[in-house]
């Protein structure tokens, strides 16, 4: 959830790893197993970079971004936690009201 | 000031100088031992990995270790990180090879095959039920979402089968709404039981 809500900041930006684990505030090197399930469903899509390792000094990385599919998916499920945390302000609210006073006729 | 003390700061001074020299030669080393580390931790976790992935998980992460060539502390709990929940990541990997997804550039503005259509749906529902699925779509009101009634327009008990135990929305709705966004042109076999647009006359008729 932390990673699609992350990306959903760039929805057409491309992430690499420890980017990701960064701007969704998790521990780097936790973030591979959520990847891989992410990708099986369709929400991710990877590739590697355009680059030559050679010219730029390093090694190529693999790049995140989110597919329609998954933008979509990522847009309904904030839209429902957020849902869900206001009804449940609503309640926590509603439980710290005071007694409605009884009529007495 | 007096010779002793003259003496006295030399020798501060000196043995500051052989600290600072100690501790750059040792940190190097420490720092080339840190490298090794995170390089094995890694090595051990892909060789955990399915095979028709470790080639292309080292080099992910061979190239993120690489970012943090600078920090060794970081790299080794990287690369610990990585080590420790590497069954967890081969799990997910085999899932993955055991009911792959049409690829993405089959699925964009191409015909999708029934058979190819409903591991996609049942990938993209297995997800949704992670993350505790219900009914999203009177939240997101995005009429370019596409809407799949389960179980009423295509094979129900196929669906069903496939999906397992996926709860229905509470109030006895016979069906349960799925948001699931599919390519512009799919198989004719199917394409009449999924719209774009609710009133739209591809539309099948919704049961309530």
């Amino acid at each position: 959830m932390r990673i699609l809500k992350a990306m959903l900041n760039d929805p057409t930006g491309e992430w690499y790893g420890l980017q990701l684990s960064d701007a969704a505030s998790l521990k780097s090197g936790t973030i591979y197993p959520a990847l891989a399930r992410l990708e099986h469903y369709g929400w991710l899509d990877s590739r590697w970079e355009d680059v030559d390792p050679r010219l730029e000094g390093r090694p190529k990385r693999k790049l995140y971004r989110l597919t329609r599919d998954g933008a979509a998916t990522a847009r309904a499920l904030v839209a429902e936690r957020s849902l869900d945390a206001m009804e449940a302000e609503k309640k926590r609210r509603s439980l710290l009201q005071p007694f409605p006073q009884r009529r007495t006729t | 000031m007096t010779t002793g003390g003259v003496g006295g700061a030399l020798l501060v001074a000196v043995l500051f100088l052989i600290g600072a020299i100690a501790k750059a030669v040792v940190g190097q080393e420490a720092k080339g031992r840190f490298k090794d580390l995170a390089n094995y931790f890694v090595n051990r976790a892909v060789d955990r990995l399915p095979a028709a992935h470790r080639a292309e998980k080292r080099d992910e992460w061979t190239a993120e270790l690489y970012q943090l060539r600078d920090k060794p502390l970081s790299a080794l709990r990287f690369s610990w990180r990585i080590y420790r929940l590497r069954s967890m990541t081969a799990h997910e990997l085999r899932a993955e090879l055991a009911t792959p997804s049409p690829p993405l550039e089959k699925a964009v503005n191409q015909p999708l095959s029934l058979d190819e259509i409903h591991p996609r749906l049942r990938a993209a529902i297995e997800g949704l039920r992670e993350f505790g699925w219900r009914d999203v779509v009177e939240a997101m009101h995005d009429p370019t979402l596409w809407h799949v009634d389960e179980g009423i327009d295509v094979a129900t008990a196929r669906f069903v089968a496939m999906i397992g135990d996926v709860r229905l929305p509470p109030g006895g709705a016979e069906t349960a709404k799925l948001m699931v966004r599919l390519s512009d042109a799919i198989d004719p076999r199917i394409r009449h039981y999924y719209a774009a647009d609710k009133d739209s006359p591809a539309a099948p008729p919704r049961v309530q």
